[in-house]
This record gives C-alpha cells, structure tokens and sequence, in this order.
C-alpha cells in the first residue's frame, strides 16, 4: 500500500502505458499498472456514472493499517458482492475465483451484512438469481 | 454451480476458519492476504531458481511475470526476452 506513489510514478515514466491509460480513463474503463520492483499488479476501474457506481463509491470504508497507521478506502462487503456477481454474469457465468470469491464474502460477512440493500441492488442490476445461488452455496 | 472449499475440508474446519477469519478486524485481513501473496510469490520465485540455477536476476523476474501473469504481460513488462521464446 505505501508503494502505490511508486506504482503510479512508474506508470506515468511510459509513454505507451501512459496513453492506455488516458484511453481507458476517456472511456471510463479499466486498466491495469504494474509496481516492478515487486511485479505487483494494480487493476484501475474508472467510476462511471452509474447509480450503483454512486453508491458503490459513497459507501467505501476507511480502514487505517498498522503499524504505519496510513488509511486506505475499501469497497463495502455488500458492493463486493455485487460487484463480482456483475463480472461472473458479465463473464458468462464460468469464473470459479470470482464465485469463490463471492460466497466466501458472503460466509465471512454473515450477519454484518446488510441484506435489504443487497436484496435492492442484486434485482435492479439484474442478478438476483446468481446472488440467491451464491447465498445457498454460503449455507 | 462451484464448489467452495467443500471438496477438501472438513466442515468443521471450514466453520472454524470462516470464525476466526470474521473475528479478525478488516485491516489485519488485508495485511494477512498481502503477506500469503508474498510467500506465494517467493515460493515461485524459489521454484524458478531451483529449475533455472544459471538465470540471472532479470530472466528470474521475466519468468516471474510469464508465471503469475502470464506471457503477454511478460512481454509487456520486459520486452522480448530469450525465457520467452
């Protein structure tokens, strides 16, 4: 995390990597940098305009790491849901990380999360379907 | 649908990790995750030493990130090398 400056310094020294990423900020897409020294990969996803981007967005944690004490913003639990619910359907449904990733969400976050706004978001985003599958699989 | 982890633990396990997993606060979940895929990372890092005793540090890095992320990304880092020929 304290490395990130570094990651987006490198990023900016390439010219190529660069205009990629102007390209994919324009069109609010994704991107990916990479930290050398560690071969760490960062993913970029552009905020779009969306309503669940909104929320997604305003409803970020900020959580400190210690023993630095620096703070950094994480996605609710209930976003990550549902946002891995739209890149498994988005994926055609046959990313097993992805729906790993999901039901292990919804196991560790059983009972903080907050169900009517999953239960909201998953129907207008159209996965309400997925999101019932993944909570029988989280048992 | 996937099968999650219950392929290979015992139920009993698995509801004892999903416990301690939920009694951790989220910054030192992060923190653990950052340090697994370190030595995950220095596993593989190992592993390409011990296959390639004669690479030096750059091929050791290039074959690093032809394994974790594959050869396109390889060559995106580090041009066209001889490991990835």
């Amino acid at each position: 995390m304290s490395q990130l400056p570094a990651v987006i310094g490198v990023a900016l020294l390439l010219g190529e990597a660069l205009e990629a990423l102007r390209d994919a900020v324009t069109r609010r897409g994704s991107w990916n940098i990479f930290h050398l020294p560690s071969l760490t990969k960062v993913d970029l996803f552009m905020l779009r305009e969306s309503p669940f981007d909104a929320s997604e967005f305003a409803r970020r944690r900020r959580i400190v790491l210690p023993p630095e004490g620096r703070g950094l913003s994480i996605k609710s639990p209930e976003d990550t849901v549902l946002r891995k619910l739209l890149c498994f359907r988005d994926g055609g449904e046959n990313s097993t990380s992805q729906w790993r990733d999901i039901v292990q969400v919804l196991r560790v976050s059983a009972g903080v999360l907050d169900a009517s706004y999953l239960d909201e978001w998953a129907g207008r985003l159209g996965v309400a379907a997925l999101l019932a599958n993944a909570r029988e699989a989280a048992g | 649908m996937f099968q999650v982890m219950e392929q290979d633990t015992h139920p009993r396990q698995q509801a004892r990790y999903i416990e301690l997993l939920r009694a951790q606060p989220p910054a030192d979940r992060l923190l653990k995750a950052g340090a697994l895929t370190e030595a995950v990372r220095y596993l593989a890092e190992a592993g390409i030493r011990e296959r390639y005793p004669q690479a030096d540090e750059t091929e050791v890095r290039v074959r690093l990130a032809e394994r974790i992320y594959g050869r396109a990304v390889a060559l995106r880092l580090f041009g066209p090398h001889p490991a990835l020929t």
